[in-house]
């Protein structure tokens, strides 16, 4: 392939004609592989965003620790101080019963308008312990034992489930990688073998005309790449499109979700697949052109 | 230039097709090979262009045994070969000019010598006028003409010719006959299958018969028929 730069008008070409040749399939095609992309191309973007909530969440690790109404001020800050000694606790300090309301009127937001349905405040004071997560069930096991500490409440299920999601998400983002490689191999190969089927007295006057195999098979290479690129960029723009209504959808009546910044995500995604499906377009051509090589 | 040595050709089936071929053909010769349909001249032509693989013997080619070639070495065989087709095998997609600087760019030349190289075989071919056209607005003549120029520029030393008079009318066959003559005199060795016995016997140039799979006739200045 020494002149292989020089020839590029005529690679391009080539592709064309065989765009050209075969549109309709190649249409359905692009269309297919940009689903399969775009299905991708969601469940990576729930496999980041999932696993950085999680990671948001776990900074947060905190525990709300209830202590009996009839202590004194001078005794809830003893129990604070306590609190403070046991190892694996980060910090504890009280949040009034005020506190507590006011949280609750931000996290709500419009919707706090229901909290004014109840005559006294329905939130009690409480001690606010920040924790090391891998120390929840020593903290807790002291907690208990503690005097003057009436319940105690963490975040442990919800981190639980954002686990349990997380991974089914991770399974999933294998699986489906997995399906969208051999379905795009698949297609790929099969609309290279129809582009080598359609062309195959062409391919045979190349060959008597001494055209090197990687000659002829350069343009079927270029066809498949172009194919899954576009099936690519078209996933990518989708996906874009898709999460930016997501977040839209979530920004109203979850705003408490730590979600990372839209934009960072669709730059990843977008980097992501991109060089993906130019891989995937490469192997599939391969595959198609190996699969026909004594045509 | 080309010669066979003790060649023979069995299909997978059992059928032999070629039975101990020796044969020499010179460089610039113009050599006939006639027989009848299924004789054994279309393998011939396939063994020369490595096509097909002999069962036994060997097949030089400018002092190359050819039987030893790897896969990778044929490309480079065939560009020393050109081959005109009775069917043409032009693309239709394509204009005169693109099917025959085609013929440049699968063997990787670069786009300047296309651009000189491709106007000089539509002019020795009397086509630099048709230049633009598509194949089907061509005549058989005319289509069996950018097919030789096809075949000729890349300037090949040898001429493999099947018969390409084989769907023309005897005017349009003497034309193409009058250009091989021509490339022939500029020193290509040519070989061409036919059928057309007026051509070969006017001609008067070395013909060699195949019959059953062997070389039945090779004469200097021959005929189509031996009684000829």
């Amino acid at each position: 392939m020494k002149h292989i730069f020089c020839n590029t008008g005529y690679f391009f070409r080539e592709v064309r004609t065989l765009f050209r040749m075969n549109w309709v399939s190649n249409i359905l095609t692009l269309i297919s592989t940009g689903l399969i992309f775009f299905l991708l191309a969601m469940v990576i973007s729930g496999w980041w965003i999932s696993d950085s909530v999680m990671e948001s969440v776990r900074g947060e690790a905190e525990m709300s620790v209830y202590y009996d109404e009839r202590l004194e001020d001078d005794g809830v800050m003893q129990l604070v101080e306590r609190i403070k000694e046991i190892e694996g606790v980060q910090g504890a300090h009280v949040i009034s019963a005020d506190e507590a309301y006011d949280r609750m009127v931000d996290i709500l937001g419009k919707d706090a308008r229901v909290l004014e349905y109840f005559d006294d405040n329905p939130f009690g004071a409480f001690v606010e312990v920040r924790i090391s997560l891998d120390k929840v069930q020593p903290i807790m096991e002291v907690l208990r034992r503690t005097e003057g500490v009436a319940d105690i409440r963490d975040n442990r299920e919800v981190l639980e489930r954002l686990h349990q999601i997380a991974e089914i998400l991770s399974v999933l983002g294998y699986l489906i990688i997995a399906a969208v490689g051999i379905s795009t191999l698949v297609i790929l190969s099969h609309i290279i073998r129809q582009g080598i089927y359609h062309n195959r007295e062409q391919i045979h006057t190349l060959r008597l005309l001494g055209a090197p195999e990687a000659f002829i098979a350069f343009p079927f290479l270029m066809a498949g790449l172009l194919l899954t690129l576009l099936g690519g960029g078209v996933a990518a723009a989708l996906a874009a499109y898709t999460l930016k209504f997501i977040y839209g959808q979530m920004a109203g009546p979850l705003p408490f979700i730590p979600l990372p910044p839209i934009g960072a995500v669709i730059q990843s995604m977008a980097t992501l697949m991109l060089p993906l499906s130019a891989a995937l377009g490469i192997a599939g051509s391969l595959f198609g052109l190996m699969s026909e090589r004594r045509f | 230039m080309i010669e066979f040595v003790n060649v023979g050709k069995t299909f997978p089936d059992g059928q032999q097709v070629l039975n101990n071929i020796n044969l020499y053909i010179e460089r610039g010769e113009f050599v006939f090979l006639v027989g009848s349909s299924g004789a054994g001249k279309s393998t011939m032509i396939k063994l020369i262009l490595k096509e097909t693989e002999p069962s036994a013997g060997k097949i030089i080619i400018d002092n190359k045994d050819i039987t030893k070639y790897r896969r990778r070495d044929i490309p480079y065989l065939r560009r020393s070969i050109g081959v005109v087709f009775q069917d043409f095998r032009l693309l239709h997609e394509k204009t005169v000019y693109e099917n025959i600087a085609f013929a440049m760019e699968v063997i990787e030349a670069p786009p300047k010598e296309i651009r000189r190289q491709v106007p000089m075989v539509l002019s020795m071919v009397g086509l630099s006028k048709k230049a633009s056209l598509y194949p089907q607005q061509l005549s058989g003549g005319e289509q069996q003409r950018v097919s030789l120029a096809r075949a000729m520029v890349n300037g090949p030393s040898i001429l493999i010719a099947d018969e390409p008079t084989g769907n023309l009318d005897p005017d349009m066959s003497w034309d193409i006959m009058k250009i091989l003559t021509e490339i022939n005199q500029r020193g290509t060795t040519i070989l061409m299958a036919t059928h057309d016995s007026e051509i070969v016997n006017k001609m008067k140039k070395r013909v060699v018969a195949i019959e059953n799979g062997t070389i039945s006739r090779d004469e200097k200045r021959g005929g189509y028929c031996c009684e000829t």
